[in-house]
Formats: structure tokens, sequence, C-alpha cells
């Protein structure tokens, strides 16, 4: 088992910052997700760890071997690419043989029964045991998936990587291959890096997720935590649904308040440890629609008035949206309350849920000593390094 | 590596003790030899059992064609009825009317002609009988009159005169040479077109754009153009003898290619761009991450070529081989320019041609009876090629996913021993083929084969593939000492060489031992300085690009040998003796377009047939592109073959079909072959329009169409306002192929045109140029500014066409 280890990786195409000032441990044994709108770098960031692309600048370590400018070919991971590349012009056996024919345990190569044994288990594992000698063809697209898992888990590798593996199947298959890719990442307890688009997918999955946006790692923590507290606004609206109001502190102390327009005040707190809030600096208030309450429930609650423009009714809530002010936000209350378009409306929300942000992302996060983007350089322009 | 450290690994990865084998070279080479045996034998079985079922399955098809065809045909016909509007039954009538009369009936007629006993009109076997008693064909015969068998065969190959060495071909006779050529021809191709568009399709390197140009112009200069000028380029007299022989010395003696040899000289530079095409287009849609999978997993360099790239490009590289097999064997403008020699004759196609040299009189029985052999040869040939096109669904097949393209920079090479040992190689087999001393002759052949085992053997061992130890090749400390190491081996083969002509410089290896021995000595006693820092730089600067282009170069020119000698013959004046060039340079022999009025003309016609016939093939070839891709009508599949077969089927017999079906009859009138010479270049270029509409109407979503039927448009009104235009583009690169084919046509335009030589074309006149023996034009000159015309027109149209098709350009071989 392995610990990858990045250090302030960059990499650019051109002009394209892809991806920037990484730096992240990915802790051995562990199902770690890389989440984040299409081309924010995610992608780009696992072929830096298989080794298609040599970073910029920055260092990458399997445990302690660095291998940074190690060939893909010498670094034994597993990877399955979002297309599953399984080759057609060999059978599914074939395909899964492959790796194995190629790796050499202290100069010595397997015999054709271990390979032919190893091949058999790895495809039980994936419960394809039986369709070895299928062409790739012959195979559906959740077969294919499954093939391109077995090719990559039977080299034994250190890593496992996964390339959007789910995102050509539909829903249902995606449920169950996702239940199968945790069982067998648990069974085998493998450091594997997950890469998806999906966020109820990545929360599910993961033992921890990595938020990115335009290149940089936005936030890299457990799901709960990364719902719970987001470190940027782009983290709390990627995440979940979030209303955000903005604001201007006015003071700060245990809890932070922030004067909204129309003359109102919200109380609430800081998700980033350590960040120093100033008197007068612009800021977010976020809240969750299911943090909005009809009934105010301590007296440290803060109130909002708006005007209903939009009640859906899902079955088990009811979404209503209003504007407070011009600003439009979204709540979520109990399904038999009986709120029409147009009504006035008060509601209450609980000051420890109302999330304040400073604005500006990761750029703000330097700010906060201990943290990695803080201890990283600021970026430089691409003309320069180039 | 201790056991201790070995046990530890085997517990983490639960590997039992027996399930690993060493892999040192030793223990791989007991292994496999003692396997050969039964995995020889498996093979067989595997070979007989795999046909056995093939067989078996193809007997099956052919018999469900006729289990119970009642309602399978009325099926059909309900089909054809349903699919069939005015517009495209118009259509299908005229392609269909088209490829009857001139490709089906002619080639029917050859078949029928050539199994007929001439004396009593019954089916025979006679024609081929005399075939093989001409030995000219077949070189074996039994004299009756002596009683014993005569043989005729040539089996010399490399002939030394007192100051010259003629290569030629060994002589089989024209069926087992025009096979071996073809073969020889097709290797040639395979290795120079895959080793170039590898590289093209995987490397970034100043000037590949005008590379990828540059390499389709051995294309469409027919063999038979740039055969003219490599034969005045050869000679003995020509440009290559008077400068590495006469000028710098380089080679001992004269060297002369012709016969056979020259032939597959011409054909390889000219038919390895067929191969390089589709192994360009398979390279280019090879999905990247399919490789780069293979590299996760372990595989890089050759190994990764082999297992991946290599079978995944393979079925284009087939097509384009079989393509290039079949040209070869059908190709008639090589061995006409190179006749003089009579070698040159022995192959079928100017067999074929030469039936035909009576004239007007009639046909020699020989030409349409070779003709069944070559018809064999290219349909065979044709459905291997359509079976490996069909296999290209390999290409597509991504979902999704980033398309990292492969191309990369080059890189500083890495130099084992073994490349070094590969460069050695080829060194000595290059030098033993121009080694013109006897005395090598004993051994020289042995030295090479020794070579080669030490060298595979040497290739096995892993430890040698990799890296040079540092201390050797470590150019970056560049030493004194290492610059001598560099020389030592070049001097050598200096002296060498030099001594083959002149034995007294043996002598210098004496001073060269005396160096090496030195050299040894001061090796070891710490004599390794460093060089000052400029050639430290120059080192340093100098990327692998520069190697590639010592290799690409040398190869671009032999490729371009053909283009660049029939432009230089163009504009070159007399020639004296031994001078590297001409006295001057010169325009004159351009005049040959203007002093003789039927060259002129020819000139004309040739644009006009060309024109007629593309019109001809854009009007039916859009019309069965489009019902191929778009209807569904039964025996689709055979319509498709039928009109893309063409490109195929040898145009000697289709001329041979014109000449006994139509001879002296209204389609033929004497001396007038105009009609049959459009007609021929018509259905003979009809699939370049074809394949390229069809590759159009694929990349055209279907529900553009059907979005213009839904708004109230008709199928027609549809197919001119919408499906025209969109696939516009496709069909204007295909009829320009078309086109540049056409003009370009050389076997059926030099047959009808010996016909009637008042309308025929300009090939035809290229060749009466080049044979004629007027005094006041040099022929060899004046044919090349008539080749010079074609490539200038030919360049021009497939710089366009190239550009319009980008990795699809393995649509300009037809395929």
């Amino acid at each position: 088992m392995v610990e990858i280890r990045l250090e302030n990786l960059r990499k650019t195409f051109g002009e394209i910052v892809a991806t920037d000032e990484v730096t992240m441990v990915l802790k051995e044994g562990e199902l770690s997700t890389l989440l984040g709108p299409s081309g924010c770098g995610k992608t780009t960031l696992l072929r830096l760890i298989a080794g298609f692309y040599v970073p910029d600048s920055g260092h990458i370590y399997f445990d302690e071997r660095e291998v940074t400018e190690v060939p893909p070919h010498k670094r034994n991971t597993g990877m399955c690419f979002q297309n599953y590349a399984l080759w057609p012009h060999m059978t599914v056996a074939d395909n899964v043989a492959y790796g194995l024919k190629l790796k050499r345990v202290n100069g010595m190569k397997y015999t054709k029964g271990a390979i032919a044994k190893r091949v058999q288990n790895a495809l039980d594992l994936v419960r394809m045991g039986e369709l070895g000698e299928r062409h790739v063809h012959q195979l559906s697209g959740g077969q294919q998936q499954r093939v391109a898992l077995a090719r990559a888990l039977v080299i034994e590798p250190d890593v496992l990587l996964l390339d959007e593996p789910l995102s050509n199947l539909d829903a249902k298959l995606r449920l169950s291959m996702r239940e199968e890719i945790i069982r067998i990442q648990k069974e085998l307890s493998i450091t594997t890096v997950y890469v998806t688009h999906d966020q109820s997918e990545a929360l599910s999955i993961s033992d921890r997720v990595a938020v990115m946006d335009r290149g940089y790692v936005q936030q890299f923590e457990h799901p709960r935590e990364i719902y719970a507290n987001p470190q940027t606004i782009f983290v709390a609206d990627f995440i979940g649904q979030c209303t955000f109001i903005d604001g201007v502190i006015k003071s700060v102390g245990e809890s932070i308040e922030v004067s909204i327009p129309g003359n109102q005040v919200v109380i609430g707190r800081s998700t980033i440890d350590g960040y120093p809030f100033e008197v007068g600096e612009a800021v977010k208030a976020a809240v969750r629609p299911e943090d909005l309450n009809l009934e105010r429930e301590r007296s440290s609650d803060n109130s909002v008035e708006g005007e209903v423009t939009r009640t859906i009714y899902v079955g088990n809530a009811l979404e209503v949206y209003f504007n407070v002010g011009n600003i439009p936000a979204e709540a979520l209350l109990e399904p038999d309350s009986e709120i029409k378009e147009g009504d006035k409306i008060h509601l209450y929300m609980p000051s420890d849920e109302v999330m304040i942000l400073p604005i500006g992302g990761v750029e703000a996060l330097r700010k906060v000593p201990g943290h990695p983007l803080a201890l990283s350089k600021p970026p430089s322009k691409v003309s320069e390094s180039v | 590596m201790n056991d201790e450290n070995l046990a530890e690994t085997l517990e983490k990865y639960q590997i039992e003790q027996d399930e690993l084998i060493p892999d040192t070279f030793r223990a791989n080479v007991l292994r496999s030899t003692r396997n050969a045996p039964r995995r020889i034998g498996q093979g067989f079985i595997g070979f007989f059992i795999g046909t056995g079922s093939k067989a078996k399955s193809g007997a099956r098809n052919f018999r469900s064609i006729f289990q119970d065809p009642g309602p399978k045909f009325r099926a059909g016909m309900k089909k054809l009825r349903r699919e069939l509007d005015s517009l495209t039954t118009i259509q299908l009538t005229a392609v269909l009317v088209a490829f009857t009369l001139f490709l089906v009936l002619p080639l029917i007629s050859v078949v029928y002609y050539s199994f007929t006993d001439p004396n009593t009109g019954l089916p025979s076997l006679y024609h081929f009988i005399q075939l093989f008693q001409d030995s000219n064909i077949w070189p074996w015969q039994y004299s009756e009159q002596y009683g014993r068998w005569f043989d005729f065969s040539d089996y010399r190959t490399v002939i030394f005169g007192s100051t010259d060495v003629t290569i030629q071909g060994w002589d089989f006779g024209a069926l087992i040479n025009s096979i071996y050529v073809a073969i020889i021809t097709t290797g040639f191709s395979i290795l120079l077109g895959v080793f170039l568009a590898f590289i093209i399709a995987r490397y970034e390197f100043y000037g590949k754009s005008v590379m990828r140009t540059v390499l389709i112009f051995p294309l469409l200069a027919t063999p038979f153009v740039g055969a003219i000028g490599i034969k005045a380029f050869l000679g003995l007299n020509g440009f290559i003898n008077n400068l590495f022989y006469d000028a710098l010395h380089i080679f001992p003696l004269q060297l002369q290619i012709k016969g056979l040899a020259a032939i597959i000289l011409v054909q390889s530079t000219s038919l390895f761009s067929l191969v390089y095409l589709n192994a360009y287009s398979s390279f280019m849609s090879i999905d990247p991450s399919l490789e780069e999978q293979a590299e996760n997993l372990g595989a890089k360099g050759s190994k990764l070529f082999r297992t991946v790239t290599l079978p995944l490009a393979m079925p284009g590289i087939q097509a384009g081989a079989i393509l290039t097999f079949i040209l070869s064997i059908e190709d008639l403008g090589t061995p006409i320019v190179f006749q003089d020699d009579p070698q040159a004759k022995k192959t079928l196609a100017f067999q074929v041609f030469n039936s035909f040299s009576s004239g007007n009189l009639g046909i020699d029985p020989k030409g349409p009876t070779i003709g069944i052999i070559l018809l064999i040869f290219a349909l065979a040939g044709f459905m291997a090629i359509r079976k490996y096109a069909g296999v290209r669904s390999y290409e597509s097949g991504t979902k999704g996913g980033q398309w990292n393209p492969r191309t990369r920079q080059l890189e500083h090479q890495k130099v084992s021993i073994n490349g070094v040992l590969t460069a050695f190689g080829w060194f000595l087999f290059v030098y033993l083929l121009i080694r013109p001393i006897a005395w090598l002759t004993s051994f020289g052949y042995e030295l090479l084969f020794l070579f080669l085992v030490v060298y595979s053997i040497i290739g096995r061992v892993p430890k040698y593939r990799d890296r040079l130890p540092a201390s050797l090749i470590k150019y970056r400390k560049f030493t004194f000492y290492s610059i001598i190491t560099i020389l030592f081996w070049p001097i050598f083969f200096y002296i060498l060489l030099r001594s083959l002509t002149n034995m007294s410089m043996l002598i210098a290896f004496i001073p060269w031992l005396l160096a090496l021995v030195i050299y040894t000595i001061a090796g070891q006693t710490g004599f390794r300085k460093k060089l000052p820092g400029w050639a430290h730089e120059l080192q340093e600067g100098m990327p692998t690009t520069v190697y590639l282009y010592a290799l690409l170069i040398p190869l671009l020119f032999i490729a371009l040998i053909p283009q660049i000698s029939v432009v230089m013959i163009s504009f070159a004046g007399p020639w004296t003796s031994n001078g590297v060039f001409p006295e001057y340079w010169t325009l004159q022999h351009y005049s040959i377009f203007t002093i003789y009025p039927a060259v002129t003309q020819s000139i004309i016609f040739t644009l006009a047939y060309g024109l007629i016939a593309t019109v001809f093939i854009v009007l039916l070839g859009t019309s069965a592109a489009y019902i191929i891709a778009r209807r569904d009508i039964p025996g689709k599949t055979y319509f498709d073959l039928l009109v893309t077969s063409p490109i195929a089927l040898p145009g000697i017999v289709i001329a041979t079909g014109y000449f006994i079906l139509y001879f002296r009859t209204i389609f033929f009138p004497l001396d007038a072959p105009a009609f049959l010479i459009i007609m021929s270049y018509t259905i003979r270029k009809f699939p370049f329009t074809v394949r390229a509409a069809y590759a159009g109407l694929q990349s055209t979503p279907i529900v553009l169409e059907e979005a213009s039927q839904n708004l109230g448009a008709s199928k027609n009104q549809t197919f001119a306002k919408i499906t025209m235009p969109l696939i516009g583009v496709s069909v204007l690169a295909g009829s320009l192929l078309s086109f540049v084919y056409s003009v370009s046509e050389v076997s059926t335009s030099l047959i009808l045109g010996s016909l009637g030589p008042e309308q025929a074309p300009m090939t035809f006149w290229t060749k009466e140029v080049l044979e004629s023996h007027s005094a006041s034009y040099s022929s060899a000159n004046s044919a090349a500014c008539l080749g010079v015309l074609m490539m200038a027109m030919q360049m021009t149209v497939i710089t366009i066409t190239n550009k319009i098709l980008g990795a699809r350009s393995s649509a300009m071989t037809g395929i």
C-alpha cells in the first residue's frame, strides 16, 4: 500500500494553466475523489499521478520514492480510462493478462499457469468469470467497465486510478457498479484516486473528496466536512444547494455579524479555522435551504423576510423560492406548509448554520496560517514560467 | 536481490514459489527450445481446425442462399418497391447500366474468350495450355524434338563488368516474375510506408506538414512517369553514376540497375505511398488511451508497438499492402519504359500489351488468357481489402474521455548497445550490397549472417536493451578520450573501403592497430580531460531531430527520386560524358508541347476525356454513394462491391474486354477509341468519388435530412438542397482525385490508344515520344517534359485534396 504525496504541482498547456499549486496527501488504503466541473483540471491531475504528464514544477511521491519523472510503465499504477480503453484485438482474458505478462517480480516472470490463475481470480472478483473468451465488442458497457477494472487490479498495483469510470453507464448500472467499486476497494484496501464530476457519486463513494475549480484544489476533506464546512464559495455552491447573500462584516467575535441589504443583520459562523476576518470586509453569507425554518427555535436565530415567487411540491418537502430584496433565495420546508406564490414569509435560520465565506476563493485561503496554499508560492504568470 | 527480500515480496503479493520463473536470457532460450515442438504442433492443429470451421460456415452461408428462395425473393421485392422512388430508380439504373456495359460484360467476354477452344468453339483450357508452352511465360519447357527439359530461367542478379556492375532481377518467366516483383515491391513499400507513417503520426518536428504533402506525391506520379526519370537518372552515364563514380569516386564501379530490379525500384518508390497513406490514417485513428493503458500496465517502446499499436493499425496496413501488390502486378508503364532490356518484357502486364501489337488485325489469345490470371489475383486481393477495410471498426469505439494525441516532441535519444549494433548492422548490410571486390564474396554474406546471429542473441538480453553504462555514452562529459573512441570505427571502415580499390591501403591498418594499443593503454592512465565549454553546448543543443533528419532526408530522397529525376531531365541540356550536371539547363525540350500537332492535340484530348469522365463520375458516383449510405435495398453489399471493385481490377484486362466485345461496333469504330477511353476512365476512377462521397455522407447525421423532410421537402428536394451541399466538399475532393487519376491513367490508355493513335491521350504519346528516335529532339528529355506537365497537375490537385481530407487521407487510395 502506498501513500501519494503531491507537492506544489503545476501543469500548463501552452497558455492554459491546467492545474496549479496542488499540495495534498492521499493516504494509503483510502479512496480519494477528485471532484469538479469539466475543465477544472481533475483529469490532468490524475494523469500526472499516472505519469502521462510530467509537471512543470512540483513533486510527486509514492511513499518515499519520488516518481515525478518516472515514465508511466514503471509506476505500477492501475488505471481505468473513461472509455475503458479495452484492446479490440484481444479477448477479455488477453486484455486482463497483458499487464501480468509484462510484470517482473524480482526479475522473475509469472508462469503461464500463474497468469491464468490470476486472470481468473480477477475476473471472478468483478463477477465476469465466465466471459474470459469473449471479444470486447461482444460485451455491454457495464461488462466492459468491469473488465477494465479487472485489468487494472490484476497487476496488484500500488495505486488504482479511475477516470470517470461510471460516466458511460445508465443510472441503474451506475449504482450497482459504484457498490462494486467500493466493495473491491475495501476488500483490497488499495490507495485509489477517483475522478468524477458527479457530486453525489463523490460524496457517497469517497473517504476524502478534493473539490477542484480552475486548476486549484479548493478543499480536500472528508465528505461530511466538505458539506458542513465548505471553505470557499465555489465549494458551498458546487456541493449541495446554497443561497448566497452579499454583505459586509459588522463585527467579529464568537460569531460573526454581517450587514446585508435592507438594513438587516445576520449572525453566522466561519467555516475556515483561523481565517482573519476584518470588520468592513465584503463577504457572502451562505445558507442551505434545509436550514431555513418557519418557526423560531432559539432567540439567537436570524430572521429574513421575503416574498414567495414560486413553490414546488417534491413529495417529502416543499421547495420555496422567494426574494429577499432582489436576492433570489431558496428554502426547503415541511411538505404540508400552506405557502402560495405572492405570500410574504418570515423565515428563521440558526446562527450556527449560516456560513460566512470570504470573497476570493483560493486567494482568500492563502491568508489562513498553515494552509497548504499559504505555504506555496503565489502563482506566477504563465509567460514567465514557460 | 537476496533471498530474504524475495521471500518478503512473495509474501506480500501472495505468490507461490513455483509461480515464478526466471526471466534471464539463458532460461528463456532453454524454455522456448523445450516448448518449440509442442507449439509448432499446436499451431498446425489450430490452423487446420480454423480452416475447417471456416470452410464449414462458408458452405452453410452458401446453402442458406438457396434455401426457401420464394418468400425471401418476395420480401426483397417488397423492400425494393418501398425504397425506390423516382430519383433513386433513375440513379440506380444508370449506375447499373454503365457498370454492366463497361465493366461486367467486357470482363465476361474475356473469360469466355479465354476458355473457348478457337478451333471447335467449345469450352476448353486450350489457351492456358498454350500459355504454359511459351518460354516467355513459363521457363521450364519440354522439347519433343530433343526429348529433354529446357530451362530458360536466369538466376544472375549481379553482373560484374570491367568498370561497371549491373544489377538485374532473376528471370523465371513472366508468371513468376510478376509475382515475385510484386511481393518484393510490397515488402519494400510496407517497410518504408509504415516507418514513415509512424514517424509522421507520432512525432512533432519542424517541417512535418511539408513532409506530409510531399509523401503523397509518389502516389500520383504513376510508376510510368517516374520510370522515365529513373531510367535516365540511373543509366551508365546518368546523374547518379556521374556523381558518385566519376566525380566523387565513392562507387568503385559504375552501377547500373535494369530489368526486373529496376522495375522493383521504380514501383517501390511510387507505390509505397499507398501503404503510407493507409497506415497513417490507421495510426491517427487509434484511440490514444489504448496505448496509454498499455503503458500504464508496463509496456514501452517496441513491446508497446508490437502488442498494441501495430495490431490496431494492421487492417489499414494490410489493405494498403494488398493494393500495392495488385497495382504492382498490373503495372504496365514501368515495363514499357524499361523494355530495352528483354527481362523487363517478361512480366504479365507487358505480355498482355504485347498481344495487341498486331494492331487492328486482332489479338493474340495470350492476352485475354493472362488477363484471367491477373483477374484472379485482383479479385482475391480486392475481397481481402474489403475484409480488412471492414475491420476498421477498431477505429471508433470511443465513448467520451479525453483524446490526448500521442504526438510528441523528439527527446534526446538514449543509446543502447542494441541500438549501436543495429546501426552497425545496417552499415554492414549496405556495405555488402555495394561491395565490389571478389575476395570478400567468399565470406561476406557469412559475415553478415554471423553478425545477425550475434546481434539477435545480444538483442534478447534485457540488460543490453537498457542504457549503456554511463561511462560509455555520457557525451555531456565529452572528453578528448571519448572523441578518439568515436573516431576509431569510422577510420577502420574508411581504411577497409579504400583498400578495396587499392590493396596497398591495407598497410594503413598497421598505424591504426598501433593507435588502438596506445589508446587502450592511455585509457588506463587517466588521460580523460573534459572538453572546452563550447563543445559541451554543441552536444547539449543537438536533439534527436538531427538524427531524425539524417534518417529522413535520405529516405525522402529515395522516395522522391522519380519526381526529382523527371524534373531534372526535362530541363537538362546535353551531357558531357562524365559531368555531374548537364552543360547547361534549357527550356527547349518543352517545345514538344507545340511542335507536334499530335502531341498538342493529345494534351487537349486528355483534359477533355478527363473532364467528361469526371462529370459522369460525379453524377453516377454521388448517386451510388447515396444509395449505399442511405437506402436499404436488397443486395446493397453486392452493389457496394461492384462500384468499388474497379480500384483493383486491372485496366489492361478491361481494355482487352473492350477490344474483344466492342471492336468495330458503334462503341468502338475503327481508329476511334475516344468514347471507350472516356468510359474506361469513368469506370476505373469511379471508386475514388464513391468512397469520398460515402465518407461525407457517413459523417453527416441522417437527422439533418429527416428534419428537412419533416418540414415538407420531398426526398428529391432534400437531396438537392440539404444532402448535396453538405457532402459537397467530400465530393469535390473525390472528383478531383478521379480527374487526376484519369489524366494520368496508363494501362487502358496505352492499349486503346494504340488502336487509334489519332484520338489517343497524353500517356500514349508520352510513350511514343519516349520510343521515337527523331533527330530533332531527345526522346527521354521530351517525354520527361510531358511527365512534368502531368505531375504539376497532379501535385496541385493532391495538395488541395490532402487539405480537405486531412487524417482521412487513406481515401486517396480509394479504399
